[in-house]
């Protein structure tokens, strides 16, 4: 007999985390990249929201990729393989895009936190700010794809 | 006319300034060295096909191969591999750096090469996936 899919009863539940903890990382990244921009515009030794998002970010963004990774497999199997290669492989297409943008914002996002966090030399406090900006920029188009890929099918859908 | 404490503050404090520059240079090149690293594993591991782990979610057992065929997952390896080329990088970089830190110039040529980098990755999968859409 063939064994259930890894986290097969459960995948909504993972889905809802990923999805709420996802939109949080929306925000906080978007915070970060406004507060880096501030920063390299400033001659300020510091800034108390870069402070906090380079703290917050970081471990939103490790939740949010670790519950999509758990869902992962669910979704390759009742998702992508049984529906979406079959009837939307463009969907199928776009929310390959999406797992290699979110695995390729996660350095931008660690790294542009880090830099952000302790500015302390003015001659590299500006070098936060494009790392911020393009992992804002990837985040968001990660969150609608996944938002318009479940919007064709989400794991725990009816058949 | 400055008085001598004060012009002895102002000596002092130079040093320490150059030393924070260079801490800030170490901990950014650092963080660049490891954006780039991991920039460069992940798009590696798509185009050689190194030896990974492959997930079969069917059976749900690891496998390791070269392509991830039909129902095989090879993201978790790609992701694998390039963290821990970032890893490495980031571990390389500040043991390299312990004793002679980066300079201003090189500290903007390796910000330049992670940005370059970084971009050229991103492009590439845009490309290669949404390409045959249009």
């Amino acid at each position: 007999m063939m064994a259930a899919v890894f986290l097969q009863g459960s995948a909504p539940v993972w889905l809802l985390l990923h999805a709420v903890v996802g939109f949080a990382v929306v925000g906080a990244v978007t915070h970060l990249a406004v507060h880096a921009v501030a920063l390299a515009r400033s001659t300020a030794p510091g800034n108390r929201g870069a402070r906090i998002f380079g703290v917050v970010l970081p471990a939103l963004f490790l939740v949010a990729f670790a519950a999509g990774l758990l869902l992962y497999p669910d979704w390759r199997v009742q998702v992508r393989g049984a529906v979406l290669d079959v009837r939307a492989p463009a969907a199928s297409a776009l929310f390959e895009l999406k797992e290699h943008l979110a695995a390729l914002a996660l350095p931008l996002v660690l790294g542009a936190a880090v830099l952000a966090r302790r500015p302390d030399a003015r001659e590299v406090r500006w070098m936060a700010a494009p790392f911020a900006v393009l992992g804002a920029t990837l985040v968001w188009v990660v969150a609608l794809l996944g938002l318009f890929i479940t919007a064709v099918r989400a794991v725990g859908g009816l058949p | 006319m400055t008085a001598p404490a004060a012009r002895d503050a102002t000596v002092d404090r130079a040093p320490a300034v150059d030393a924070a520059a260079e801490c800030a240079r170490r901990r950014a090149v650092v963080v660049l060295a490891g954006i780039a690293a991991y920039a460069a594993g992940y798009l590696a591991v798509q185009l050689s096909h190194p030896p990974a782990p492959l997930y079969d979610p069917v059976h749900r057992v690891w496998l390791v191969g070269r392509h991830a065929h039909g129902m095989l997952m090879g993201y978790f390896g790609q992701v694998l591999y390039a963290a821990v080329a970032g890893i490495a990088a980031v571990i390389l970089t500040a043991l390299a750096t312990r004793r002679r830190p980066p300079g201003p110039r090189a500290t903007r040529l390796i910000f330049g090469l992670a940005l370059a980098l970084m971009v050229g990755v991103i492009g590439y999968y845009v490309v290669t996936v949404v390409g045959p859409l249009i």
